[in-house]
């Protein structure tokens, strides 16, 4: 049954997939089967009468009235992002850090395996399970559009999941990363949770808040859905970064953890 | 790798410094195949580190590690697949049956017989059935043991490996060092258990704080140890005589009764007893234990001081 770390580490996050798979799943279907009463008219006076600096968050109203707007904004848009990034962080954090805390990975290493073998087999473990729970995302929308009787352009649809799988990603490996880099899962939610925080922030009120406008990039959410994706599809630059973004915490983190003394105690 | 070393396991000035606190200082050792070594000391005085840097969780500072002919850090796993490693607080995924934990670490290894994974837990009665998280301590210790052992390695590292088991447990646990030592395999063990050391150990290397103050077969250790002595006289005791007498410490007296350490020329010894009649005469070897305690009283001294 446990061939490798590959197949012990899913087995180690087999409740966080099941869990976070139904919560997800859960909140798009009901999200979608809710577009026939967010398309009415009346709607529009609730969505009109949110101050313009928090329009960023909910959208604009135009984007309640057609199913690509809705989808984009309500399903793709943070009301789902937030909660999937702590999902994200939460699944990479229980595979690195918290088995470093509590001993796990140094009875592991006293085995004839290498670190660089522990880093990636966790790394394709926890990313595995992120990317199936952000792909249930596609399963959830196709079965509530049955329901209400919608269709929408499956291939925006895809491009929208692998957005939205690739930004799980990468906030996961800033998790990931830090934790087989500092081998402190103390710090590695401080950072995690800090940046999360100050990006969701950020992208939220930037673009109301002159001030905020200049920092904008720095935050990863910028990349991400910006305009949105079921609208315009996936912008290939933003991709790059993110992917780019992803694939140098990678390498810190693998040659941090190569390198360094595992916690003992 | 090179397996012609003459020495299974080398430590070479093996420095661990933590900035401030106090890791490990210039620790050479080298164990011999076939071996069986005991690492002791107090808490805090450096086995752990020492085991650490071994298994490479730890860098050291300097110094190296040569386990094998290789160098122990640089090519970890592949050392590691001739060492059989426990610790006292082995961890582990809590929700694994102790037949899935041990599948799993047989895998990892590769190559393991099953027909020896069924004998060490039909020997050490292991419950393999239940999740590790619903065994007692001294159970899962017993699952770590089979894992450390299922693949017959060419040296076990255990770090304080008994705590937790029952004494018939124990007992078994030293019969298998023993076999293993008879197979020509090697073990390095510390322990706080100094009667299973003294029952199975060839040599014993005392640490503290951070240096390898000793290192010295246990037959030798004991047999050039101080001897209490217990003697009883009939009359008086030949308390000149013995107060004079070169080797004599901690003299105690009662009524006809004399109790004191001594470490000398036995002959000296006699010829000052049996100027008094004697009633009763012992002269008793030390355990390791009141070796150990002998030689790290200095060291509580100095805490006491603090």
């Amino acid at each position: 049954m446990f061939k490798t770390i590959f197949s012990k580490s899913l087995f180690t996050l087999r409740w966080q997939f099941f869990g976070w798979l139904l919560a997800i799943f859960g909140i798009v279907f009901f999200t979608m089967i809710l577009y026939p009463s967010f398309s009415q008219d009346g709607i529009e006076g609730l969505v009109n009468s949110v101050p313009p600096e928090l329009k960023s968050l909910i959208g604009e109203i135009s984007d309640f009235k057609t199913i690509p707007g809705y989808i984009g904004q309500q399903i793709f848009g943070p009301n789902l992002y937030i909660i999937s990034i702590i999902m994200s962080i939460m699944i990479f954090l229980g595979i690195s850090a918290s088995e470093e805390a509590d001993g796990r990975l140094q009875t592991l290493l006293s085995y004839p395996v290498s670190r660089t073998q522990i880093y990636f087999h966790k790394l394709l473990a926890a990313s595995l399970v992120v990317a199936l729970i952000s792909c249930s995302v596609f399963i959830g929308i196709q079965i509530s559009l049955l329901l209400i009787n919608e269709t929408a352009d499956v291939g925006r649809i895809w491009e929208s999941i692998v957005g939205f799988t690739l930004i799980n990603l990468v906030y996961g490996i800033i998790v990931f990363a830090t934790a087989m880099l500092t081998g402190n899962k103390g710090k590695t939610i401080l950072v995690a949770s800090g940046y999360t925080v100050l990006s969701v922030f950020i992208t939220s009120l930037a673009p109301a808040v002159e001030g905020l406008k200049h920092v904008e990039q720095f935050s990863l959410l910028h990349y991400y859905n910006n305009p949105q994706i079921m609208t315009n599809g996936l912008n290939g630059e933003h991709i790059l970064i993110l992917g780019g973004v992803g694939i140098v915490l990678i390498i810190i983190g693998w040659l941090g953890f190569i390198r360094r003394d595992v916690r003992t105690n | 790798m090179s397996r012609q070393s003459s020495f299974v396991l080398k430590l070479d000035k093996l420095t661990k410094s933590y900035g401030k606190s106090r890791g490990i200082e210039n620790v050479s050792l080298d164990i011999p195949k076939g071996e069986v070594f005991g690492f002791l000391g107090p808490n805090g005085a450096g086995k752990s580190t020492t085991i650490n840097i071994i298994l490479d969780l730890l860098r050291p500072t300097s110094g190296s590690v040569t386990l094998f002919g290789a160098d122990a850090n640089k090519h970890a796993a592949s050392v590691h697949e001739h060492i059989g490693y426990l610790s006292g607080d082995m961890e582990t995924d809590l929700s694994l049956t102790g037949k899935q934990y041990l599948e799993y670490t047989a895998n990892l290894r590769g190559g393991v017989d099953k027909k020896k994974i069924n004998e060490l837990v039909k020997r050490l009665r292991c419950e393999t059935d239940k999740k590790i998280k619903d065994l007692s301590r001294g159970n899962r210790q017993k699952i770590g043991l089979v894992a450390a052992l299922m693949h017959d390695p060419d040296i076990l590292i255990l770090d304080e490996p008994t705590s937790g088991l029952d004494p018939l447990i124990q007992s078994e646990f030293n019969a298998i060092i023993r076999e293993h030592k008879e197979r020509g395999k090697t073990t390095f063990m510390s322990s706080h258990v100094l009667s299973e050391v003294q029952e199975v150990c060839d040599r014993v290397g005392f640490i503290r704080n951070g240096k390898l103050v000793s290192v010295s077969p246990l037959k030798a250790l004991i047999a050039n140890a101080p001897r209490r002595v217990h003697v009883v006289f009939k009359n008086d005791a030949p308390d000149s005589r013995l107060k004079t007498l070169s080797g004599v410490s901690d003299l105690s007296e009662n009524a006809h009764s004399r109790e004191f350490t001594y470490k000398g020329d036995y002959n000296k010894l006699i010829q000052a007893l049996v100027t008094k009649p004697i009633v009763d005469l012992q002269i008793l070897e030390p355990s390791l234990e009141e070796l150990f305690m002998e030689f790290y009283r200095a060291d509580s001294k100095e805490v006491e001081s603090v």
